[in-house]
């Protein structure tokens, strides 16, 4: 006799699957699952950034770099 | 039901598993560098964070003259950096770089046991390696996965 799945137990046996995953796997998956929206939350990002000439990426190291001066000169670090 | 085959083996992979270093989130920020997502969530690349960076991060996008007059919504960034992250405490032990600052970076890096460093730091960049901990550019990373910063 076939077995008739119904939706609360494909979600259930998806659950139990995902819970036998590390924390990193799960991560993993939950990109992989989240990719689109992430995409839309990155382009959201994008319209907040003033448009013109940005720092290139040897001026952004050297701005963290005095940053890292400027801001951690009393942590343990 | 079965999930998808990478998830059984894409942890712990070599190459597969980063430290990135904030000045490479900051161009990630503020320039289009949208493949960063396809190289995690295609190439199942696992990018780990720690307190300290994430502190780093906020103090740029919230207190940096540069970052707060060139961005309206930070909040969207950082949350950008927290959902594309995994975040784990470090142990800090490490004490060889030129610059002290810099050594949580290469404590997180021993702590997820990650072999590479990504960042544009030219004092980083010259260490090439560190015991098994490969200093990259950003150029350098999407290359071995066959894609373009």
């Amino acid at each position: 006799m076939a077995v008739v799945l119904t939706l609360n137990d494909k979600l259930a046996a998806i659950v139990k699957e995902v819970e036998k995953l590390s924390p990193e796997q799960q991560h993993l998956l939950l990109l992989n699952l989240k990719k689109d929206d992430l995409k839309s939350l990155y382009r959201e990002m994008q319209k907040g950034v003033r448009p013109g000439k940005k720092p290139t990426d040897d001026e952004l190291a050297e701005m963290v770099r005095n940053n890292r001066k400027k801001w951690k000169k009393n942590s343990s670090y | 039901m079965s999930l998808p085959k990478w998830c059984a083996t894409t942890a712990r992979n070599g190459k597969k598993i980063a430290v990135i270093d904030t000045c490479v989130w900051l161009s990630v920020f503020i320039s289009n560098k949208e493949n960063l997502i396809d190289l995690l969530a295609e190439k199942e690349v696992l990018v780990y964070s720690c307190p300290e960076l994430q502190q780093e991060i906020i103090r740029h996008l919230f207190e940096d003259a540069y970052f707060r007059k060139n961005i309206a919504n930070p909040d969207k960034h950082l949350r950008f950096f927290q959902e594309t992250t995994m975040n784990v405490s470090i142990d800090k032990r490490f004490d060889r770089t030129a610059d002290a600052k810099d050594n949580f970076l290469f404590d997180l890096a021993y702590t997820v046991k990650s072999n590479y460093l990504v960042t544009s730091d030219k004092p980083l960049l010259n260490m090439k390696n560190v015991n098994k901990i490969h200093i990259i550019s950003p150029a350098a990373y999407f290359r071995l996965f066959k894609m373009k910063w």
